[in-house]
């Protein structure tokens, strides 16, 4: 296990990590209030429809691996990888959808 | 070994290797160019630097201990005995951003309260959506030979990949989530935030690392 033969180095290493940190993190002011990240501006709308840029490149990446299993006759995969592979833009939209009949109402 | 190496051979005996590259490559820089837009360049640096450190560390382990290996890639980090490419470094810091930035949109929208479960929250929907992907990009690698599982480890496989591969991926982005969510939260300049998420790696490592033992012990206990 490389792990436990680089123990000593690891240890040292750790150590250090967790010293810094504790230091950082206790000696630090708080100079800036806690941040929530507004999402909403990761949207942007093209021809009236409401894309997030953030499941745009997403979609990107499942379908070029999609066509790249298809292009290696691994269509097994293709067919059950990319279907759970979208289940998390599956589930933005509906959140996304769910908010958008909330608001309406 | 030095630490940067060039690979001498490129795609021999792997099939449509570019089409990862060039995927990883495509996704890395667009969330990059989005990130240094949005958050500016401390806040990108926290975002992707971090993981690429800890995804180093944590894959360069896995390959000394003979689990995987990457065959005929152009640039290689060596750490800890094992050889790691830069465009899996480029992956991991991606998966972060992507899963991290996907799983606030969703629970920001369920789950109003700023609190310590508002965090554990986004950190295990981003676990799971990165399990999601894995579940295609894995197998999809092993059958091309973009990176060989050498070790079975026994019992439940998925196309070949061992089911422990799946829960790691759940563990590491799960932690680093987890770190990232924290030390954002921090209400620290930005400066001490940086320094904090690169000293802080050693803690998310032992995590990984305590929790990867733990449950492999437990699935090798009861024959899963």
């Amino acid at each position: 296990m490389v792990i436990m033969e680089n123990l000593p180095i690891l240890i040292l290493l750790g150590s250090t990590g967790i010293i810094i940190t504790l230091y950082l993190c206790l000696t630090g002011k708080k100079i800036q209030k806690e941040e929530i990240e507004d999402t909403e501006s990761d949207y942007t709308t093209i021809f009236g429809i409401s894309f997030s840029i953030i499941s745009l490149i997403y979609f990107f990446r499942l379908l070029m691996m999609f066509f790249t299993s298809i292009i290696s006759r691994f269509y097994i995969l293709a067919a059950i990888g990319s279907l759970i592979a979208l289940l998390p833009l599956i589930t933005i939209f509906l959140v996304r959808y769910k908010k958008m009949i909330r608001l309406k109402v | 070994m030095s630490f940067v190496e060039l690979g001498q051979e490129f795609g021999i005996t792997s099939d449509f290797q570019y089409m990862f590259l060039v995927t990883i490559t495509i996704v890395w820089l667009s969330l990059v160019i989005y990130s240094l837009k949005k958050d500016g360049v401390k806040k990108t640096t926290r975002y992707f630097l971090p993981m690429m450190i800890a995804a180093l560390f944590i894959e360069a382990s896995a390959v000394a201990n003979g689990r995987f290996r990457y065959p005929e890639y152009l640039i290689y980090f060596n750490v800890l005995g094992g050889s790691v490419p830069l465009i899996i470094l480029m992956g991991w810091s991606s998966n972060l951003y992507l899963f991290l930035k996907m799983s606030k949109s969703v629970v920001l929208n369920l789950y109003k309260k700023i609190n310590i479960l508002h965090i554990l929250l986004i950190s295990t929907l981003s676990g799971l959506f990165g399990i999601c992907l894995d579940i295609l990009e894995d197998p999809l690698a092993h059958h091309n030979n973009w990176w060989i599982w050498t070790e079975s480890t026994g019992g439940v496989t998925f196309f070949n990949v061992p089911f422990s591969n799946f829960m790691d991926w759940f563990i590491i982005l799960f932690y680093m989530s987890l770190a990232t969510l924290f030390i954002e939260r921090s209400g620290y300049s930005e400066n001490r935030k940086l320094v904090i998420s690169i000293f802080s790696l050693t803690v998310v490592f032992a995590s990984v690392y305590a929790t990867h033992l733990f449950f492999t012990g437990i699935f090798q206990f009861i024959g899963f």
